[in-house]
């Protein structure tokens, strides 16, 4: 996908994105809505110079020039490990309140690592472990943070 | 005025406070010394920890991290030609050579000095200036203060990044989600869609977070780096020569000192500039010297690093007494005082004087810290951590984020609105839109519409009192200033092409 095309692209957006903001300013009082609609209509505003500005450079519309489109690499790096780097951070935030912090990070770090094809597995697991013990001393001996219970922890403590 | 400064210093003199400068500074070595992360993530990460700590504390620790990662970017800088921070880039100009020459810990040694002595002078500058510099704003009405948040807002977005247009428009969205949830005024529900973990808005650590550090780990996993740097390029090599022979250097840190407390000064530039333009003038006047710029020169390693150093206390000027800050940085440290409900202006100065002079000491103490902490052991052990392959480094760094964000209000709702904050961070970087200018937005949105709402209230909604002041005419005109800016860079630029192209052709 061209660049003006992934810039008309987000201009749009950010422009929907706008209206549907101040569409949800209709129920507020004049005060209350007053500072969004500030907002919303100067990010409508300046998406809409954004767009123009977008379209010049393709060579379309009043006093546009025209430019080379340019092509850009595919968005994603690596689309694979995007996604499945996402769905295990997704994961973690799921579980850890049910199982524990300690417990659901021992186990979301070397899957991380192995899930992303990357590194050996035992080393995962030894720094997962050491990560685990350190934050342990730090945040909960140290500085008494609460965190959701973890049945080991408690066990052993 | 020194009667404070004594009485705060005071103030600073427990363990806990010591303790906390000593591990932010260690920290900010090692957060500063991985190119996989930078301040700004290292600062996004540490905030949340800071709730229940006392606000001391809590600064030591951030003028810990600020004034350690400008020295830590020089390690890799110098041993692997890669920039721990950006700062730190144009240290690798003069600094890599110097260690492909086999003098690797003389260029680390000239690099700690240099950045202890810029961070220190930054910090005096920051003592001498912001104190009579908030007595200023105490002639500031409502109309003065929304004017300055959206002179903070203009500069940032304007100034910082390369394109202006994305940058405004990542303001005017910082400022749309700072009006999430109830309306001070009116007490009315804003875009909460009936949750009741949004009454209250969204908490800006929870954005920065989000914002600074999850798009980071997103480019890590994709990149999947999987070896750390070997124990061989870690060996460090010198001439074993005496610190007492760095003399020659000091009017290079001079110099190159007072070009940064400048540039930290301007809001918008950042340690990056100040560095680049520190090593310009050094190059400029040491076009004789017996080894070239570019090819290991010393004074190249000292002027950017002092320079990029000498950057952050001044920095903190405009951000302490106006609540403008001066760079990317210096808008987390501000998120960082709003979670302990100091509001950067007049009000700072005169509520709480221990806590932001107590704040200016601990900048100076912890880049004094540096001479300590940038000794030979200390740089071997930093060095070390870039032996962390970063897909180890991006779980652990998500690990701590979700402990941070979590213990903010016991809430998982938070880590959610974190990974979506994540999102929007990760794509607004592809995109090309810079993070500092939403990130102000969410700071000073509060600020700016309660400002403008009490400014109507006394005018009885004329809104002419918002340009009837002189103070506020001359804000406004900053304003305009910083608006037209890009555009006479615009018309510079084209006015170069075309006599280069003239010359070009002229017969």
């Amino acid at each position: 996908m061209s660049v003006t095309a992934k810039d008309i692209m987000t201009a749009l957006m950010l422009m929907a994105f706008a209206g549907f903001g101040w569409q949800q300013t209709q129920g507020l009082s004049a005060e209350a809505a007053m500072f969004p609609r500030l907002a919303l209509g100067t990010l409508a505003a300046l998406s809409g110079a954004y767009l123009l500005r977008t379209l010049a450079y393709a060579g379309i519309g009043i006093g546009a020039r025209r430019k080379e489109i340019r092509e850009e690499g595919a968005f994603f790096t690596n689309p694979y490990r995007f996604f499945v780097c996402l769905g295990l951070i997704l994961a973690y935030i799921a579980i850890f309140p049910t199982i524990g912090y300690f417990i659901s990070t021992f186990i979301f770090i070397p899957l991380f690592v192995l899930g992303i094809g990357a590194g050996r597995p035992v080393v995962a697991i030894i720094s997962s472990l050491g990560f685990v013990i350190f934050t342990y001393f730090v945040f909960v001996v140290l500085l008494n943070r609460h965190l959701p219970n973890d049945f080991i922890i408690d066990f052993l403590f | 005025m020194i009667e404070i400064f004594i009485h705060a210093f005071l103030s600073l003199l427990t363990l806990e406070i010591f303790a906390a400068m000593i591990v932010g500074t260690l920290a900010g070595v090692v957060v500063g010394a991985m190119p996989g992360l930078t301040t700004t993530v290292g600062l996004a990460v540490l905030i949340p920890f800071t709730f229940g700590i006392s606000p001391p504390v809590a600064l030591g620790l951030m003028a810990g991290i600020y004034n350690g990662s400008t020295y830590g970017g020089a390690i890799p800088a110098i041993l692997l030609n890669i920039p721990g921070t950006p700062a730190a880039v144009a240290t690798t100009f003069d600094g890599f050579p110097m260690s492909q020459s086999g003098k690797s810990a003389d260029a680390l040694k000239i690099a700690c000095y240099s950045s202890a002595l810029g961070a220190m002078l930054s910090a005096v500058a920051l003592m001498v200036l912001a104190p009579p510099l908030s007595l200023l704003t105490l002639a500031f009405g409502p109309a003065e203060y929304f004017w300055v948040a959206v002179l903070g807002l203009v500069t940032i977005s304007v100034l910082l990044g390369a394109d202006p247009l994305k940058g405004l428009i990542s303001a005017a969205l910082g400022l749309f989600i700072a009006s999430v949830g109830m309306d001070q005024m009116t007490g009315r529900m804003r875009f909460t869609f009936g949750r009741l973990e949004l009454v209250d808005g969204i908490n800006i650590v929870v954005v920065l977070v989000g914002l600074f550090a999850l798009p980071r780990v997103f480019r890590m996993a994709e990149d999947a780096i999987n070896v750390g740097i070997t124990k061989d390029v870690l060996k460090l090599k010198g001439s074993g020569s005496a610190l007492g022979g760095l003399g020659y250097l000091i009017p290079t840190w001079l110099k190159s000192g007072v070009i940064g407390i400048i540039i930290g000064i301007l809001p918008g530039a950042g340690g990056n500039i100040a560095a680049f333009l520190a090593y310009n003038e050094a190059k400029r006047v040491g076009k004789d010297d017996a080894i070239e710029f570019g090819k290991g020169n010393p004074k190249g390693v000292a002027a950017a690093e002092a320079g990029n150093s000498s950057d952050n206390g001044a920095s903190l000027i405009p951000t302490l007494t106006l609540g403008v800050p001066g760079n990317s940085i210096a808008a987390l440290i501000m998120g960082g005082l709003l979670v302990h409900g100091l509001q950067p202006g007049p009000s700072l100065f005169r509520d709480n004087p221990d806590i932001v002079y107590g704040f200016m000491i601990q900048m100076l103490l912890t880049s004094m810290l540096l001479f300590v902490v940038g000794g030979m052991v200390a740089t071997r052990i930093f060095a070390q951590a870039l032996r962390i392959p970063q897909t180890i480094l991006a779980p652990m760094i998500v690990g701590l984020m979700v402990l941070g964000v979590y213990t903010v209000n016991n809430a998982t709702f938070d880590l959610y609105l974190m990974l979506g904050f994540g999102l929007l961070g990760y794509f607004m970087n592809k995109r090309g839109f810079p993070l500092a200018p939403l990130v102000l937005g969410v700071i000073l949105g509060g600020l700016a519409e309660q400002s403008l709402k009490t400014a109507l209230r006394i005018s009885r909604g004329d809104w002419s009192i918002l340009v009837s002041n002189s103070i506020s005419q001359i804000i406004i005109a900053i304003i305009l200033l910083a608006l037209l800016t890009p555009v006479w860079r615009w018309a510079r630029a084209k006015f170069a092409d075309r006599s280069a192209r003239e010359a070009r052709y002229s017969p």
